[in-house]
């Protein structure tokens, strides 16, 4: 058992890095009292952005690892601006931010492949390296009996420009008086303004947050295990949605519930591989991570976190 | 009332006009004539009878699932599963079509109340959580479709394999299918089946069911306001559940359209994409009976006519998604039309 | 509301008057340019019906597209496909109508979805003829009824399969090799018991010690999922796996990443790729790729042949062919970059065996791991 768990615990964080990102994204986004469904859609942009930016630095830039921040650095500035969209239906426009942010998901989709296509011509963008994994040798992380191969062992780098992105925002949420400010929006916003905080500007902070971290979730599937931009994230916005609820909007609460999203889906995707697992029936260890989700959602929903004011219009 | 309904009908309007115009701009921008490419897309929904019926068909379950985002919408849920109690619908109407050699018309009867049982059912699991444990439904209703669509996925090989394929169900016997001869000889062949009737019955109950009985009042006083519902002595409760019951009763109800209607048999390992439209067609309808009835009728157009504009002109398919995507921005972000509209009157009024 | 923000929302309000008046002008001109576009001629035109998956899916809809275009350019006609909004007969049969109405009246379909769509358009668009590659016609109960418009192509997976099982087992000679597929469907089958009987033979015939554990065979289930594909990948290399012979689209890029990952940082890994040649898929650095041979079948070339048959007057309706050995409609790539000279010499002699009759590769289970 341990040598399974050993195995595929480098993969399952490749998996929750992204999810962990995106739903910590979502975290800014609804603190600041806007709920952002387009999670979804703003992870396909960033997918697209980091494969196209790559794609055309390949043949004029040798240096792969150069090539793979400038594909995350344009996700990034595409999610900004897509993200923008939302900002401007749900905090100036008043709109319902359920349909606006549908309304994103629909659009990025639609308008990625469509570019893609136009531009490369093909709608699925293929390219030669991503980021490369390694063992983490510095002050010997790896050799830490039991958590150096779990944690040390065969890592991106991107997963630990993703750890320290949570620490400073747990920093930055709960430390700081900015921290303070931004969750005020997100709870009693006319008190909040009442103290003399832009709530607008606030907002407009937290949900082009949420289109930068979602983009950069999204570029990190294209980086990490993905390797072709294919048109869609198959639901894993909404999964980094699920997350956050069921993390109870708290960064730590996220990374673990992204963590536990990511572990449960890779020993059902390798099941059928392990034969120490073949004897469970393949629609239990599918089904797995949703059913747990629900009966933990039971057991913690009753004592709600969520922002009091997210979703309402200021 | 009546003014609430026009501003909500030229907001709709000016949201699908703007995304035509959006559209069009974005036609003219990799160098199409967007006249034709829209005569193109309403020709291919609407030339003949057999493209009129398969507008209809595709807007069979869309009106279905819209309304059943709506209903919870009125309740003030997010129903954003519709997508997975459409599965277990479907599942549940194969299932029994496949089973049982009873007549037909009782054979269809258990086949459309199966589907809508067991729709109900998977909605009413997000409603119990919800009510009872402040389940969030909106996670709640995401996971139930996961857990739906890995049912199908192996259920069916395992219970209802056809001859020889791995990956989907065996084929429905004419007599457990929706289409009715006469109806597809009517549109000259097309996919049209009873199922769009049982929508528009549907449409007729829920819009009844929501303007004149005391349980609608209740469950659009929920949505309102929770707790002003609260204390005039409404139970919440109840109500969430109940709409969230209804909600999956309608999506069910939309699987046994599309899988034993549309479809003839079902496909394991696809999420079928009506759930998510329904949300569209529910915004466009502005969560209203009969405005989601025209809305649905009105994607079913797009949907169905967007290939036939592809084959003319060789407009991508992909833009009139974007046109899909444009209008329900537009909706979201109605304050900008709701202005303009009553600037319009008030200039109006000052005048007369 | 305070009053700065209304003042805001009333700028919008201007500024959106302004661009829609704009828009509208831009659609104004737009209209009075249009109309100049030119017709198309009397010649015949070519239309392509996508199956799940995109045009640009580097399988079956990518290679028939490719042949399509290629015939269809060479012939100076028109071409054009369309992506169905779902995977029904009925959707299926509405792209169909709408390529036949828009004047298509060579219509290729590839994949076995397209069975009972197609046995509908042939009687119902009787001027009009039909390709349908992987698949024939019947009315859902497999009484297959190929109409005179109608030809249904076949190919000989397994001995695309047993080819690539050879090479694989003469280039590498001892060791464990794994199996990837999508969905259980007709071709990904024939494909895995093809590479199972080609190793076999390998084996047999030139003392390679090459191993399949019914572990390593893996139907993923989806032809999608890439992250499944990369871990499923990762579980095999780690295993000893040598090389992994993935057929399953999606599934088979998240392979293929793995393989690069790892072939980057020195491991001896390999996958072997799918129905074109992947050599280029699976490159990771300056000419090195992760790709040791690809599986291939001739889907482009099919496309290609019928759409000249049609320009021919030769269009061999009523028929259904198999693209096997004998007419080179499968094999692996003329140029095996990562296979030794020595390997592909053998590999062509059994490639002429094949032909010859001399081997004969089942397209059946039998006592093969599933």
């Amino acid at each position: 058992m341990w040598e399974i768990i050993r195995q595929i615990f480098p993969y399952a964080i490749a998996f929750t890095i992204p999810l962990l990102i995106t739903a910590l994204g979502g975290l800014f986004s609804e603190r600041s009292g806007v709920v952002n469904i387009g999670l979804e859609g703003l992870m396909v942009v960033g997918f697209f952005a980091a494969a196209l930016t790559i794609y055309k630095l390949e043949p004029v830039m040798s240096n792969a690892v150069l090539r793979v921040i400038l594909g995350l650095l344009a996700a990034v500035i595409a999610g900004v601006i897509f993200s923008l969209l939302h900002a401007v239906a749900s905090i100036h426009m008043k709109a319902n931010q359920v349909i606006s942010g549908t309304a994103i998901n629909m659009m990025a989709g639609a308008v990625t492949v469509y570019l893609a296509r136009n531009i490369t011509g093909s709608g699925n963008i293929h390219i030669e390296a991503g980021v490369p994994r390694k063992d983490v040798s510095f002050l010997g992380l790896v050799k830490i009996p039991v958590l150096g191969p779990l944690f040390f062992r065969q890592t991106y780098f991107t997963t630990w420009i993703v750890i320290a992105i949570l620490l400073a925002s747990w920093f930055i949420l709960y430390k700081t008086s900015f921290g303070l400010r931004l969750r005020a929006c997100g709870e009693h916003p006319h008190a909040a303004e009442s103290a003399g905080i832009n709530v607008y500007r606030m907002r407009y902070f937290g949900v082009l947050v949420s289109g930068a971290f979602a983009a950069l979730g999204g570029a990190i599937i294209m980086v990490t295990y993905s390797g072709e931009f294919s048109g869609t994230v198959s639901g894993l916005g909404f999964l980094a949605l699920a997350a956050l609820i069921f993390g109870q909007w708290k960064p730590l609460g996220v990374l673990g519930a992204s963590f536990f999203f990511g572990f449960a889906s890779t020993i059902a995707n390798v099941s059928q591989a392990v034969p120490a697992l073949m004897a469970i029936p393949p629609i239990l260890l599918k089904t797995f991570p949703y059913i747990v989700t629900l009966v933990a959602l039971v057991l913690f929903s009753k004592s709600s976190q969520a922002p009091k004011a997210s979703g309402i219009p200021f | 009332m009546k003014r609430g309904i026009n501003s909500e009908l030229v907001k709709a309007l000016a949201a699908v006009f703007l995304g035509l115009v959006a559209g069009a701009l974005l036609m003219v921008v990799i160098g199409k004539n967007p006249i034709t490419g829209y005569i193109s897309l309403f020709r291919g929904g609407l030339m003949n009878a057999e493209r009129i019926g398969n507008t209809l068909a595709t807007a069979t379950p869309l009106i279905l699932t819209g309304l059943s985002v709506a209903f919870a919408f009125k309740t003030g849920l997010f129903n954003i599963g519709a997508s997975g109690q459409m599965l277990i619908g479907g599942l549940c109407a194969t299932a029994i079509g496949l089973s049982f050699s009873w007549p037909r018309p009782l054979l269809l009867l258990a086949i459309v109340v199966g589907a809508t049982v067991s729709g109900a059912v998977w909605g009413i699991i997000p409603g119990l959580l919800k009510a009872r444990f402040n389940v969030n439904e909106v996670v709640s209703t995401i996971m139930m479709n996961w857990i739906a669509y890995w049912s199908v996925y192996y259920i069916v090989p395992s219970n209802f394999k056809g001859e020889y394929l791995e990956t989907e169900s065996a084929r429905l016997p004419e007599v457990a299918s929706l289409k009715a001869p006469w109806l597809t000889r009517l549109f000259a062949g097309s996919y049209i089946n009873l199922g769009l009737f049982l929508a528009i019955i549907a449409v007729v109950i829920i819009a009844f069911l929501l303007d004149k009985t005391t349980l609608g009042y209740e469950l659009k006083a929920v949505g309102f306001n929770r707790h002003a519902s609260e204390y005039a002595g409404i139970s919440v409760n109840r109500n969430v559940i109940l709409s969230m019951m209804i909600a999956g009763a309608l999506a069910g109800l939309a699987g046994a359209t599309f899988y034993t209607g549309y479809a003839s048999n079902m496909q394991i390992g696809v999420l079928p994409s009506q759930g998510y439209d329904g949300i569209a067609v529910a915004l466009l309808g502005s969560n209203s009976p009969w405005g989601v009835f025209i809305a649905a009728i009105f994607f079913g157009l797009l949907h169905s006519g967007k290939g036939f504009m592809n084959a003319i002109t060789k407009i991508p398919p992909d833009i009139s998604d974007t046109i899909i995507a444009i209008i329900i921005y537009f909706t979201a972000t109605s304050l900008l039309i709701e202005r303009f509209w009553n600037r319009f009157k008030k200039k109006k009024g000052g005048n007369a | 509301m305070p009053n700065q923000y209304k003042e805001q929302e009333d700028y919008i309000v201007k500024k959106g008057r302004k661009t829609m008046f704009m828009l509208l002008a831009a659609l104004m001109t737009a209209f009075l340019l249009a109309g100049c576009t030119a017709g198309g001629g009397a010649k015949f035109k070519v239309g392509m019906v996508t199956d799940a998956g995109t045009i640009d899916d580097k399988s079956f809809n990518q290679g028939t597209w490719e042949g399509v275009v290629r015939a269809t350019e060479e012939l100076g006609i028109e071409n054009n496909y369309i992506k169905p909004a779902g995977t029904t007969e009925a959707d299926y049969l509405k792209e169909i109508g709408n390529l036949y109405d828009a004047g298509y009246k060579l219509i290729v379909a590839p994949g076995f979805k397209f069975e009972t769509a197609i046995f509908h358009a042939q009687s119902k668009y009787e001027d009009a003829k039909f390709v349908i590659i992987d698949g024939s016609p019947h009315a859902g109960d497999y009484n297959v009824v190929v109409g005179k418009n109608t030809v249904s192509i076949f190919f000989a997976e397994e001995q695309s399969g047993f080819l690539a099982g050879v090479a694989t087992a003469l280039q590498l000679k001892e060791g464990d090799l794994g199996f990837i597929g999508g969905m259980k469907v007709p071709a990904v089958q024939k494909f895995n018991w093809g590479f199972q009987q080609g190793v076999a033979y390998a084996n047999n015939n030139f003392g390679t010690n090459m191993t399949i554990k019914a572990e390593n065979v893996i139907y993923e289930g989806s032809f999608d999922n890439v992250a499944a594909g990369q871990q499923l990948a990762a579980q095999m290399y780690d295993r000893g796996v040598k090389a992994i012979f993935a057929a399953a689209g999606g599934v088979g890029i998240g392979a293929i990443t793995e393989a690069k990952v790892r072939a980057s940082a020195g491991e001896e890994v390999w996958v072997v790729g799918v129905d074109v040649d992947q050599y280029a898929e699976g490159i990771y650095t300056e000419g090195k790729s992760a790709i040791l041979t690809s599986a291939m079948k001739g889907i482009e070339q099919a496309a290609y042949d019928m759409v000249i048959a049609e320009k021919d007057g030769k269009f061999p309706g009523g028929q259904i062919l198999t693209f096997n050995a004998k007419n080179n409609g499968v094999g692996i790539p003329r140029e095996n970059p990562n296979l030794s000279d020595e390997v592909e010499e053998k590999v062509a002699q059994v490639f002429k065996d094949m032909q010859d009759g001399k081997i004969a590769v089942s397209d059946e289970q039998g006592s093969l791991i599933e």
